[in-house]
């Protein structure tokens, strides 16, 4: 293996290839940081620019975009409160919070490297470990991912701050929303209203964008925050290597974490990214200070979202299959490139896959240089006087969910989200948690299902690892609720 | 512009083509050689074409629609975009599709799919309202079993009937897959549970992980894994791919012959005759491009084309098709079991009923409120009714969904039930809490402005569809800028031109984001 990783880096090592895998980066880069283009959307609307590459240099390009919009998504949610995918969601809480204390270089130096760093170690465990990880995953029953989703779930006890009521109505309207569409297990439309356009249910980036950016302008421009000149005073200066240094506990767990979850086939980023945070909001010192603005946050999740990628390329590679809407792309571009995914390519084509390896590790110190060049040129966005900032944002919200598939309903919708949000933090109701249940609702509703259909409701009994997951989830949720009910009884 | 083929390239590729197809099962028949140019038409095409694939990024209708449109590119001479337009099984793409003139410009990638989820939908006016353009290709759905763990032929199969009920894992319920699963153990015999899965990759790795019997899917997903197993095949001949797979009728089991998955292309009704005959002859041309053979050869998939008249007796005959097994199943609209009174609520215009609802409940709450509970509060309480009301407006609409059943236990109105049932108690649980605490001192907001903020945005989003985004982008960016308190008349200037500029070149031509162009 090791003579074969030498002779893949031999291959990419080479002015065309290192020039291939930076242009990768960079645009992944930019289509991540727009909002609404996901990184499906991006390597999708790039395959056609690979079709005069050799295969090997194709996915290179591909998988580069894929690693750089993964990072990418991060840089708006930092900045302006804009997640650009529904991972960065979770680097936002934090993230945006250093922003508005003037130390966006703080959240753009930690996400970067622990983006960087995640994405490698989930890169490593793809070359060492990808057969028996993708064996032991297939046998995951759907018990199991619904386990999955509870323990993602369980997040909320990290969210929830001082108010747990308003944090669990928070995630139960997220939950509901999450119900509207297609019904995925009897196809029966569910709270349609008859419009085409609600029939997979509300959009994702709409709702990101709505929630999150449009309430953000909303509610600065109701706290009179126009005269100021700037979004706050820009304090900071990049961080240096002892504060990455600090982070390594929490980006080497939260970049295994990111990994094996996206292992599972149609797990997500996300559910990584939250599950991160929420452990690494239980192993901090500083616990407190999760949700204002806290690097270990922005770590967690960062390094658990670029660890997924790695983790995502392994049912597409040890087994044909894909793990996330982008590897699905990555496999339609294979078969335009007449290369047949899965087990397979390892046979025929091992040296492509050995350059695809070798790309994939150079490509995370390439997001490294190229993230910490192009931060410097983000934390600029804070010098942007707010009044033309704030037009800026709905200008975005409006381009970015009007792209998600040309409809002027999801603007409206992402509107009708924005108004939400404002009212929802208006109050004292924390975001978070209703994009929680907005990605997660689905998941956990379809598994859950998914699995009683199986082997009836005892399946949830029968199986260890279904069981132990559940419990290790309840325990995940109930241990900090019963300390916040300890500490108010205290108060009172 | 259309471009003529040299003599040499042209011998060069029907001998390609004519290699190639003898030695592929596929039907690229002689009669069926396309004309070596294609016709000139004044006007057309002056735009580039988008060819819209119903599905995201990344299957096999978009993989088609991709290696055709790279293709067609080079032998049109004009540019091609694929556009994916996910959403509805095809109905947001086909209603996309119908919204656009009839210019030819835009183009559907199809399969037959389409016709189950329209016909599942109550939207078969869809159908009618498309013209069925080429057919172009087709494969066998199989039968596949995991190779290590699963049943090794038919006839372990059946065995394995008889010890316990099967699980054949696929994609969507009521989708063509699920309707030749439930043909294909009508017609063996075999007691069979569908599991739905959000994808065939899903499904594939589940029965990698030995979570099913068998995956009813296309042949093409058998070759992704070495762990995978060809059990039997719903065609009339024997997959050259899978030379041991024995077809349906070799089994002794009739009116399996045909179970197939199709893709071709489509249009909205309207577009001229030349249009029409222009795509024949460039569809035909690129079918019997090499390139296009070659890269579906070991795919075990069936080129053939047919025309529009030949394609629409095949979407008639599936449509009928479908309509008696939906029925059977009782998965069509009408068959679903629901409250009259209660279905009302949830079509149409029930929306805008019960939002009205929910926000007459609020506002009276919130006339009455501030005086007793100040502001801050009254806010609070205001939203949890709302919250509740819509809760308990969805509570209701889940009662005209279709019921649980010994398949599905929990039926797809068990969970929304579920959350209701928490989000009400919590809500009220909020309130009491609310009435307890003593009112936060109302803090110093300007309501007013951001309302207005937001009113600006609606009317802005309102006017879009009348002229356009650019012209009124043109005039909400300085409007809302100048309202905010901003005032230097070049940085505004600046900035909103700037925007525009990047709107139009980045997303309208580099992306074919197609925003809105007004009443021009």
């Amino acid at each position: 293996m090791i003579e074969s990783l030498f002779g893949g880096l031999g291959t990419v090592v080479a002015l065309v290839p290192l020039l291939t895998i930076v242009a990768g980066i960079v645009l992944g880069i930019l289509i991540g940081a727009m909002p609404g283009l996901s990184p499906s959307m991006g390597v999708a609307l790039m395959v056609p620019f690979t079709y005069g590459m050799s295969p090997t240099l194709a996915l290179i390009l591909l998988v580069g975009i894929y690693i750089g919009s993964s990072y990418g998504g991060s840089i708006t949610g930092i900045m302006v409160n804009a997640p650009g995918t529904p991972s960065a969601v979770v680097t936002a809480i934090d993230g945006f919070a250093l922003t508005r204390q003037g130390k966006p270089a703080t959240a753009l130096g930690t996400s970067i490297v622990a983006s960087s760093v995640g994405g490698m170690f989930g890169t490593l465990i793809l070359i060492l470990f990808s057969v028996p990880l993708a064996a032991a995953a297939v046998r995951f029953h759907p018990s199991e991912y619904f386990a999955f989703a509870l323990f993602g779930m369980a997040t909320i006890a990290t969210l929830a701050g001082d108010n747990w009521g308003k944090a669990f109505i928070a995630m139960m309207v997220g939950l509901l929303i999450a119900t509207v569409g297609t019904d995925p297990i009897s196809g029966a439309e569910r709270f349609t209203f008859d419009k085409t356009a609600l029939s997979d249910g509300f959009m994702l980036i709409p709702a990101l964008i709505g929630i999150f950016a449009l309430s953000e302008v909303f509610r600065g421009i109701e706290k009179g925050e126009m005269r100021l000149e700037k979004l706050g005073k820009v304090t900071d200066r990049w961080p240096r290597f002892a504060h990455y240094w600090k982070l390594k506990w929490v980006t080497l767990r939260s970049g295994a974490i990111g990994t094996l979850v996206g292992v599972f086939p149609g797990a997500g980023a996300t559910i990584g990214s939250f599950i991160s945070y929420g452990l690494a909001k239980r192993f901090s010192r500083e616990p407190e200070q999760f949700g204002q603005g806290s690097p270990e946050g922005v770590t967690a999740s960062e390094a658990a979202d670029s660890g997924s990628v790695g983790g995502a390329m392994v049912p597409l590679l040890a087994l044909g299959i894909p793990g996330s809407a982008t590897t699905a792309v990555l496999i339609g571009a294979m078969m335009i490139h007449d290369l047949t995914p899965g087990p397979q390519l390892f046979i025929r084509n091992p040296d492509m896959i050995y350059a695809i390896f070798a790309a994939m590790l150079i490509a995370q110190f390439v997001l490294l240089i190229v993230g910490m060049a192009g931060g410097r040129l983000w934390v600029m966005v804070a010098h942007i006087p707010k009044e033309l900032l704030y037009v800026l944002i709905t200008m975005m919200a409006l381009i970015g969910s009007y792209a998600v598939r040309n409809s002027l309903f999801d603007v409206f919708a992402c509107l009708g989200f924005g108004l939400l949000g404002w009212i929802l933090r208006r109050y004292g109701y924390p975001l978070a948690p209703v994009i929680l249940g907005l990605v997660l609702g689905s998941i956990a509703e379809t598994n859950f299902r998914r699995a009683i259909m199986m082997d009836g409701f005892s399946v949830f009994f029968t199986r260890p690892l279904t069981l132990i997951l559940i419990l290790l989830a309840l325990a995940s949720f109930l241990i900090p609720l019963s300390g916040h009910l300890r500490a108010n009884r205290h108060r009172a | 512009m259309p471009r003529a083929f040299s003599i040499s390239g042209l011998a060069l590729r029907l001998l390609a083509a004519l290699a190639l197809g003898a030695v592929l099962n596929t039907a690229v028949l002689a009669e069926d050689w396309p004309p070596s140019t294609l016709p000139e038409l004044d006007g057309f095409p002056s735009q580039p074409i988008r060819l819209i694939v119903y599905t995201s990024p990344g299957g096999l209708i978009d993989v088609t629609a991709r290696r055709f449109a790279r293709i067609a590119q080079e032998v049109a001479d004009h540019p091609f975009a694929v556009i994916n337009r996910p959403g509805g099984g095809g109905i947001v793409a086909f209603e996309e599709a119908l919204r656009e003139p009839a210019d030819g410009h835009r183009f559907l990638a199809v399969t037959r799919s389409n016709i189950s989820k329209m016909v599942a939908s109550g939207r078969e006016d869809l159908i009618d309202r498309i013209h069925w353009h080429s057919y172009i290709m087709d494969n066998a759905h199989v039968l596949i079993t995991n190779k290590e763990e699963g049943p090794r032929n038919w006839q372990e199969l059946l065995v394995a009937n008889g010890q316990r009920d099967q699980r054949w894992l696929g994609v969507d319920i009521g989708g063509v897959k699920h309707i030749s699963g439930v043909k294909m153990a009508e017609r063996a015999g075999i007691d069979m549970r569908w599991i739905p899965y959000g994808s065939g990759g899903e499904a594939v790795a589940a029965l990698l992980g030995g979570l099913g019997t068998a995956y009813l899917g296309n042949p093409r997903d058998a070759l992704t894994s070495d762990r995978l197993r060809v059990v039997v095949v719903a065609a009339d001949n024997r997959l050259r791919e899978f030379p041991d797979a024995p077809t349906f009728a070799e089994l002794g089991i009739e009116g399996l012959e045909d179970e197939l998955i199709w893709r071709g292309f489509a249009f909205r009704k309207g577009v001229s005759d030349e249009i029409h005959a222009w795509y024949s002859a460039l569809i035909r041309q690129v079918l019997h491009d090499p390139r296009w053979v070659s890269s579906w050869q070991h795919e075990a998939v069936n080129l053939r084309y047919r025309s529009h008249a030949d394609f629409q007796r095949v979407v008639q005959r599936d449509r009928e098709e479908f309509r008696r097994y939906l029925a059977e199943l009782q998965l069509l609209p009408e068959e679903a079991e629901s409250a009259a009174g209660l279905r009302r609520l949830s079509q149409g215009n029930g929306l805008f009923g019960a939002i009205g609802t929910a926000a007459a409940l609020v506002a009276g709450i919130a006339l009455v409120l501030p005086r007793r509970t100040g502001r801050m509060r009254a806010g609070e309480l205001a939203l949890l009714s709302a919250l509740s009301a819509a809760g308990l407006i969805l509570l209701l609409m889940s009662l005209a969904l279709p019921s649980a059943n010994p398949v599905d236990p929990i039926g797809p109105g068990g969970v929304p039930r579920l959350w209701i049932a928490v989000l009400l108690p919590l809500a009220a649980w909020q309130v009491w809490a609310c009435l307890r605490n003593n009112p936060e001192p109302d803090q110093s907001l300007h309501t007013g402005r951001m309302l207005a903020t937001v009113g600006l945005f609606l009317a802005y989003l309102l006017l879009i569809p009348a002229l356009g985004y650019l012209l009124a982008s043109l005039i909400y960016m300085p409007t809302l800028i100048w309202y905010l308190g901003y005032r230097r008349l070049v940085v505004i200037a600046g900035l909103t031109v700037s925007w525009l500029l990047f709107s139009e070149f980045v997303f309208q031509r580099l992306l074919h984001v197609d925003l809105p162009r007004g009443f021009w």
